[in-house]
Order: C-alpha cells, then sequence, then structure tokens
C-alpha cells in the first residue's frame, strides 16, 4: 500500500504519456515562431498618449530602415483612436486586429520588420497569457508616483503571466534628463524587489503638441517636426529597441 | 459511511502524508468536501466528483481560487498550520473514472492546478496526475540594467533653469 504521494510517484502518467499532443505538434493551429520580431505596447481604450506614441514610433522604426506594422486591436472606443489601416509614412503599416483575433493576427510585414502589437492595457494579465504573446514588452509611464504605481503593476501583471517577459519602460513628460532616469530607477528597484525582474530602460520622450495631434493631422511628428525635440527623442527609442532586438528585424 | 467519511478514508489510504485540516467547507456558494495540506505545506482542496466530474471540475477550481484568498485569514486562525500560502491551491478530485472532456481538462491546466485521483484503479493507474507539483522557484533576481539614452539635455532643448 503506498504510503505516501511519493510513494506512489511512480504511479503518476506523465502527461507525455497521456498520449500524444497532437496540438502541441505541426497541427495548423499550433503557435509557430514568429517571423518577425513583435514588441507589445499596451494601449487603453481612449488613451491617446500611448496611440499617438505608439503610431510615431512605427513611423520612426521605419524610418531606420526597419518597416514597422503597427497592429491595433480594433474596439469600438478606438475608432478615432487610430489612422486608417493601411500603408503609412516611410514605409510603416497599420493592420487593425479584431478583438478576437489575439496576437496570431500581426500579420508581419513583407521583407523583414518589426510588430508593434498594442493590445488592450485592461486586459494585460489575461493578453500576457494568452497564446502567441509577446516576450518583449514596452510600457510607458510619466514620472509621478500615481503613473509609476500603475506601470509597476503592469510590469507585476505581465511577469506573472510570463516569467521570462523582457519588459522595457519609456518614461515621457519630463523636463530633464535626470527626472527620467531619476524615475526609471525607483521603477527597477520596486519592480526587482517584488517581480525579481529587470527592467530595460528605453530612454525618455518629451511631450509636444505636434506628437499628439500627429494622428489627427495624419502627419507623424518625425515628418511635421524633423529636428523637434520630441523627434529626437522618440528616435532615441527606436534606436534602443532596435539594438535590443539585433539584426533580426532587418 | 457517509460519503465525506469515506473520501477521508480513501485519502488516508492512498495518500496518508496529507493532512486533512477542515472538512465540508462552505466556499463560495457549493463545498469544499475536504481541505488538506501536503507534506510541503501547500493546501489542497478535496472534492468527490463521482457522478457529474466535469461540473465538480469547475467547482474545484472556483473553491480553490476562493481558498487561495483566504490562506492568510486561515493562518493567522491556525498558525500552528504553517500552510505555504506562497503555493496555488490546488484541487484534488477523487473519483472511480473520469470523462474524457475532464481529462482533457485536466491535462489543459496542467499540474499545478489539479490533479485526478482513482482510489479503486490499479496502483499503476491511481494517479493521473501529479497532486504535487514541482514546487515554484523564484527566477534569482536579474541584474539590474541602467536607464538608457543616447540624448542630452541640450539636445532636448531641457533648460537648466527649468528644473
Amino acid at each position: 500500500m503506498p504510503r505516501d504521494l511519493g510513494d506512489v510517484i511512480d504511479c503518476f502518467i506523465p502527461e507525455a504519456a497521456l498520449g500524444p499532443r497532437s496540438s502541441d505538434a505541426a497541427s495548423p493551429g499550433a503557435a509557430e515562431p514568429a517571423r518577425h520580431p513583435v514588441i507589445a505596447l499596451p494601449v487603453a481604450g481612449g488613451d491617446v498618449l500611448r496611440a499617438a506614441v505608439a503610431w510615431n514610433l512605427s513611423v520612426e522604426i521605419s524610418r531606420t530602415g526597419t518597416p514597422c506594422t503597427l497592429v491595433t486591436h480594433g474596439r469600438p472606443v478606438d475608432a478615432s483612436l487610430w489612422p486608417p489601416a493601411g500603408r503609412g509614412p516611410l514605409g510603416s503599416r497599420l493592420v487593425q486586429a479584431q478583438e478576437s483575433d489575439g496576437f496570431a493576427s500581426a500579420e508581419p510585414t513583407t521583407g523583414g520588420g518589426l510588430v508593434l502589437d498594442c493590445p488592450p492595457a485592461e486586459t494585460l494579465g489575461h493578453t500576457a497569457g494568452s497564446p502567441g504573446a509577446p516576450r518583449h514588452w514596452l510600457l510607458l509611464s510619466a514620472p509621478d508616483p500615481e503613473a509609476l504605481r500603475r506601470v509597476h503593476q503592469q510590469v507585476r501583471e505581465i511577469a506573472v503571466a510570463q516569467p521570462d517577459a523582457r519588459i522595457g519602460v519609456t518614461i515621457h513628460g519630463v523636463r530633464r534628463i535626470a527626472e527620467a532616469r531619476a524615475a526609471f530607477e525607483k521603477l527597477a528597484v520596486a519592480v526587482e524587489a517584488d517581480c525579481r525582474a529587470s527592467l530595460a530602460s528605453y530612454g525618455l520622450l518629451v511631450d509636444d503638441l505636434h506628437l499628439y495631434r500627429a494622428i489627427v493631422s495624419r502627419r507623424p511628428i518625425g515628418l511635421a517636426q524633423p529636428a523637434a525635440p520630441a523627434t529626437r527623442a522618440l528616435a532615441d527609442v527606436a534606436r534602443l529597441l532596435l539594438e535590443d532586438l539585433g539584426n533580426a528585424a532587418r | 459511511m457517509s460519503r465525506g467519511a469515506e473520501l477521508r478514508r480513501q485519502l488516508a489510504r492512498l495518500a496518508p502524508s496529507l493532512r486533512v485540516v477542515a472538512h465540508d467547507v462552505l466556499a463560495e456558494s457549493s463545498r469544499i468536501d475536504v481541505v488538506a495540506i501536503d507534506a510541503q505545506r501547500a493546501a489542497i482542496a478535496v472534492f468527490d466528483a463521482e457522478g457529474d466530474d466535469l461540473a465538480t471540475f469547475t467547482r474545484a477550481l472556483a473553491s480553490a481560487a476562493w481558498l487561495e484568498a483566504r490562506l492568510p485569514d486561515w493562518c493567522q486562525i491556525a498558525p500552528d498550520l504553517k500552510i505555504d500560502t506562497t503555493t496555488a491551491v490546488r484541487a484534488l478530485l477523487v473519483a472511480n473514472s473520469f470523462a474524457p472532456e475532464t481529462l482533457a481538462a485536466a491535462r489543459r491546466l496542467g499540474t499545478a492546478r489539479i490533479a485526478l485521483l482513482r482510489p479503486n484503479a490499479p496502483v499503476s493507474r491511481t494517479l493521473l496526475h501529479s497532486a504535487r507539483p514541482p514546487a515554484p522557484q523564484r527566477p534569482p533576481a536579474r541584474p539590474r540594467k541602467p536607464f538608457r539614452t543616447g540624448l542630452t539635455d541640450a539636445d532636448l532643448g531641457f533648460d537648466e533653469s527649468r528644473s
């Protein structure tokens, strides 16, 4: 008679022994390795700031020679949040996925490139744990404590769903680089203690009305104000992202 | 012998290391037949699944979640139990047979969440899923990465006087 669960450990039927799991093999529905690097940038319904950053960033990435496909997830509340789907400036592209499509709809660009996927921020934990979810995440935070606390919570949700996720943060709305550095370090320390995760830094962004008007005017800040500080900051964020993703996107 | 008593007898026979700490616990809207802790002090919610195992499966998951949220309170009330509150509460379903859907669902969720126990099966087929998943190990903290930017305050038009 078994005395302990440990005594009957040999009786456990390993999952593999329960029969072949055909769905894990080469079935049509099985997740395939992503052909293109995908970065997730969560955007909540009606979040003009993050939508503007995402679109302008996709154009800025494309400007470097790496065509970027921006994937938005269609929700009625976001009808006016994004530009129309289709080809955009400098080789960028916008694809509007249906809410039910998940990440599988992140149809990559042809001839190399990078996908910037903007899943709903409201269901981050679920999204991060869904099949095919990207491993790279970019979160934006203002430097104030409340914003840092919200992003800390987002990091926690992602880290729980994906312990191996690579999460990066860009600080926006600062007036000094030192302010961005202090905010990032404060967040990184909290995340390290709480989630045992290491945040990557993706620079900072400068508030500029042109950035937020870009979608309405259908003119990205990189074209409207190529020499503006906000454009330089955005280009720096794009550079850091591409550096981390290596040449795989090219 | 009542079904609850029979369930506890089966547990004592098949897994004596499980320590029954409560039985017939009212959860959200139904009862957990047995709450036990294993040798590693992790809590397990045990259910008699005979008859309608698929419905019990759903109820077990919900009740395990309910229990998990209350374990810190239990620890205050009964600190001697030394229940491990960092490990997810697992559900253990006991029945002589399980529907294919239940097996598939259990397989899908994995051993960290659910175990199925068949008391009447040959020993080699008793446990369809391990009742004890490997203890989750917190990965070591990765080295902290520095703040990065290739820009200066001057590049961004930041004026010293604005600080």
